[in-house]
Order: C-alpha cells, then structure tokens, then sequence
C-alpha cells in the first residue's frame, strides 16, 4: 500500500487524519520483508539449480542403481516427512506439507521414466500413468489441502485418460462405444466424487478445487466437442460411424451423474451441476446425431449449452463463470455473423453489416451482465465458487 | 482425525513406496530374462547419427532381405533366430497369424518389433542406443569409417522385444561384396 492513495483519500475527505493514521500503522505491521525474502529465495534457487546441473553433468558416471537407490530413498524420505508433519497446524501442516506431496508425487512419477531408463525398457505413456494414479490418489485424494494438489491429481486424470484414448485408437480399428464413453467421461466422474467427498470429508476446500477442476474441464471438452462437430464431420473421432453411440451412453451416464450429484447436494449448487450435465448431455448427442455443417444450427447448439451453463450460474450466483458465458456467447455470436455475412464480403455491405452487429452485440451483452450477473458476494465466503474459466 | 493418522495414513503413505519397489523388482528381473545376440548393423543415416545422446542404426540381419523384414506390428509376423547366442547362424520371417507353435519352438529366439517403442513398427529394422556424451564423437567416426563393421549386442526378452545393449566395431570382411554394390 502506497501512502500516495492515503493521501489522495485524505485530501478528499474519504477519510480523516485518524483513519489514515490506523491504516499506515496497519499497513506497516503487516509489510514484509519482501526484499530480503526475494534474495533468500534467490539463493536456494540457485543451490538447487547448481545441485542439478551436478547430477546432470555427472549423470553418465553414476551407476543406474545408485541413481535408482538415491531416487527411491528421497521418495521414501519425503513420506517421512508427510507422515511426521500431518498432526501439524499452521504453516508448517497446511502449506509445506503439499509442498512435499506435490514434490514426492513428480519424483514418483519420473521414477517410471527414471526405470525406463535405467533399464532401457519401452512401454505406452498411459501405464505408467495409470500406475502412478492407483498408487499416489489414496495419498493425495486422504491429504492434499490446495490448489496444488487437487490440480496435480485432476491433470494426471485428465493425462492418462487422454494418452490411453490416444493408444487404443492406435491399436484398434473398431473401437468399442462403451469403452470410449466411459473413458471421455473421467471428469464427470470426478465431480460426483467430488459432491460426494465435499459432504463427508472435513477438507471441503479442497474437494471444492477438485470438483471446480472438474467441472471446467467438463465444459471445456464439451465446448471443443461442439466446436469439433461444427468443424468437420465425425468431430473429434473423425469417424461418424461411433460417435452417435458414444453420445448416447454419455447421455444416460451424465444424466445418472447429474441425479446423483442432485441427490447428494440438494442445494443451488447441486441442482447447477445436474443442469449443466444434463444440457451437455442432449446437446452433445443432437450434435452428434445431426451432423452438420449448417453455422446456424451449430451456433444455436454452442450457445444452447453455454447458455445453459449461464443459467446455473446466476441460479448458484457464481457472478465470475456468468461473465465468462456473456463474453463467450457474444464471441460465437460475433462469429457466427461474420460466418452468415461471408457471401456478401465481396460487396463490402457484408463487412459493415458484422461490423453493426459486433457492435450491437457487444453493447448488450455489457447490459446483459449488469442486469442479471449475480451480485457480488462478500470476500471470503464463496469468493470463487464454479470458477470453472 | 486420530483414527486417520493412526490407520489410513500409514497404509497410502506405504503404498506407493511399496508399489515403486515392486515395479523396481519386476523391471529388474524382466532385464536379466531372455537371450542376448550379436547382430550386423548397416545402412545408417549420417544425419541421423547423434541425435542427443543416442547412434541410430539399421539392423543387417543375416541371411534375410530388407523387404521382408516385418514393419506393422500388427501384421502378426516376427523374425525367428537361429544359432547358439550370442551367434547367429539364420533368421527368417514367420508368420504367426498362421499358427505355428512348432515353428517357433524351433527358433532359438523369435523377436517382434515393440510398438510403442521409440521406433515404433520399425522396431526390427531400426533402432537406437544410448551412448554417454564425450563418446559419441568416437561412436561417430568409427561408424562413418568403411572399413569397421559395427556389432550390436541385443538382448530379446521373453516377450520378443529387443532392447539393443551396447555397440561394438570389427574389420569389415566383405569388402568384395561392399564393392559390388557401388559398382
């Protein structure tokens, strides 16, 4: 805090001479040492770095097992710590414990790579991931606090169900419906473990972070699916042969997710969930069972589901997700003016006829999040509730 | 939260350390199964040489010609080695799909080519190894050199997967018929 702005409040007689006087004094008692901590920072960024260009330029010298040996030691030293530190409170058991959470499950995961190495063995990305995900999530699903861990743990859920579609489409050429179903459905699975674990487990924050992970990353491979469909035929399977089977199994999954999840949480946010689940589900398979190419009908079914999504969320009041859908919902619309214009853009009159309705859109869709985004909730509590953007 | 401690705890801070550990034995002793070979390598790209810390190679194998050597995996066709290791006397193609039990016992060790290796298909013609920094430039010259024929020792496992384990060099024997082909 600058004391330029105490002054200008003080000049306008914002505040008085005593006020401002209690807020230097606060604002002094809680300035920290900013510059001496950079440096501290500073140095230890540069052991470690000096530490590993040490193992790197010797890496050739040291034998495969000792290298494994050291690797599995640090592992097993850092569970140490994990289980030494977990009664503590404050800095110490909330911060750096996920620190070294955060750290032993990288080092777990290279010890696969570390392996492959070592013994010069080849396998696909996806089994080690999967390996590392039954090992390492009871870990950090029972200890994890932030927003560290419940990232790590969603990109390596995320990782592996993304490398193993990768693989079995390789491997076969008649893939099985259910099979990619249920695989493309890992992050509406994890939301209803989510909902579930929020209401029995006594770290809501983090079961919020991990369903809000999931949650985004629902909508986003939502989004990109209509978007895929739009672009070319068969969407992102390039095959249309199977897409509208796999729509259909997600349609009765989701909706099973989104009744489970209402079930679970019969409150604003349960029933937002369900809702967004629900509409992704049909709009997804009238997607895929329409096929076209036509901008219209693909525009109206991309706004159909965020406008759905805009719907949960001036019902739950997530005031930021429903400035995202305003913008986004503006931009397709932009777009898709610009796609309906494309034949007249040699004239010109269809290059000013977009211009006029950007504008326009652009205008109300400024009123649209002022009259109905959902009011500013107080700092603190549900600050950042579905931030799913 | 002190049932937590005391019970669940312990038990997901274990597993990990302990599947690592199995994964460690398991991988280890799969190393140390199957039979290791000498093979002839030939027909490397110059520029293919050292990228990173690793020799690119084509795989000569004796007494079979390159078209017929099997590249798709899935084409269920693997090359079936004869000899007593690390000599190789014959290798010839078979064809699984065929079912041959009797084929492939007669084999001293069949190989296929792994596909999710970093060769991919090519895994039977191809392949590379890893080799410190300071001598890849003596790797280099040595298989720039026509006069050196380079030996790779590989190892197929009981699966069928090669994993190529070190390199070696000896004179070039047939320079007749290395001439024959310029010509």
């Amino acid at each position: 805090m600058s004391d330029r702005k105490i002054n200008i409040w003080l000049d306008a007689g914002l505040i008085d001479a005593d006020a401002a006087q209690r807020i230097r004094e606060y604002e002094a008692d809680r300035s920290r040492p900013l510059g001496l901590w950079s440096l501290i920072g500073l140095g230890a960024l540069a052991i470690g770095l000096g530490i590993i260009s040490l193992v790197a330029a010797n890496w050739d010298d040291i034998p495969g097992m000792i290298r494994l040996a050291v690797h599995g030691l640090l592992i097993a030293g850092l569970c140490a710590a994990i289980y030494l530190l977990q009664p503590r409170k404050g800095f110490l058991g909330l911060y750096l414990k996920d620190v070294l959470l955060f750290v032993l499950a990288v080092l777990g995961l290279t010890f696969f790579g570390h392996l492959g190495q070592v013994y010069q063995t080849s396998s696909p990305l996806w089994q080690p991931l999967v390996i590392w995900l039954l090992l390492f999530s009871p870990l950090l699903l029972l200890t994890g606090r932030g927003w560290l861990i419940s990232m790590l743990w969603m990109v390596g859920l995320l990782g592996t169900a993304l490398t193993y579609l990768g693989w079995y489409f390789r491997q076969t050429e008649a893939p099985q419906s259910f099979y990619l179903a249920v695989i493309t459905s890992m992050p509406v699975f994890a939301l209803v473990l989510a909902v579930f674990m929020r209401k029995i487990s006594a770290r809501q924050a983090f079961w919020k972070q991990i369903g809000q992970f999931a949650l985004a990353a629902f909508v986003a491979a939502v989004t990109l699916k209509l978007i895929a469909d739009s672009v070319s035929a068969g969407g992102l399977l390039g095959s249309e042969a199977y897409v509208s089977d796999i729509a259909a199994i997600q349609l009765v999954l989701w909706s099973a997710a989104a009744l489970l999840i209402y079930s679970f949480n019969r409150i604003a946010t349960g029933a937002s969930i369900g809702g967004i689940l629900v509409a992704a589900a049909i709009i997804s398979f009238v997607s895929s069972i329409a096929q076209s190419s036509e901008p219209l009908g693909n525009a109206i079914l991309f706004m159909a589901f965020w406008a759905a999504v805009g719907w949960s969320a001036i019902y739950s009041g997530w005031r930021n997700v429903f400035q995202v859908v305003v913008a986004i919902i503006a931009l397709r619309l932009i777009i898709l003016s610009f796609q309906l214009a494309y034949d007249l853009f040699s004239s010109g009159l269809g290059l000013i006829i977009a211009g006029l309705i950007t504008i326009a859109i652009a205008v109300m869709a400024y009123r649209v999040s002022r009259v109905l985004a959902p009011t500013k909730i107080s700092a603190g509590e549900q600050d950042d509730e579905g931030d799913d953007q | 939260m002190s049932r937590y401690r005391r019970f669940f705890l312990p038990l997901a801070l274990l597993l990990p350390l302990a599947g690592l550990g199995l994964i460690w034995l398991m991988t280890d002793r799969e190393s140390r199964e199957g039979t290791e070979w000498d093979v002839p390598i030939a027909g490397y790209d110059p520029r293919d040489l050292l990228r990173g810390h690793y020799v690119q190679f084509r795989y000569d194998w004796p007494a079979v010609a390159h078209e017929d050597i099997p590249i798709w995996s899935a084409s269920r066709k693997s090359l079936c080695i004869r000899g007593t290791a690390p000599d190789i006397d014959s290798v010839e193609v078979l064809d699984i799909s065929g079912f041959s039990e009797e084929m492939e016992s007669s084999c001293d060790a069949t190989a296929k080519a792994n596909p999710w290796s970093e060769e991919g298909d090519d895994g039977l013609i191809r392949d590379r190894i890893y080799v410190a920094q300071e001598t890849g430039r003596s790797y280099e010259k040595k298989l720039a050199d026509p006069k050196l024929q380079g030996i790779v020792r590989i190892r197929i496992n009981n699966k069928g997967f090669i994993t190529p384990l070190s390199l070696s060099f000896q004179p070039r024997l047939d320079d007749n018929r290395e001439q024959e082909n310029v010509q």
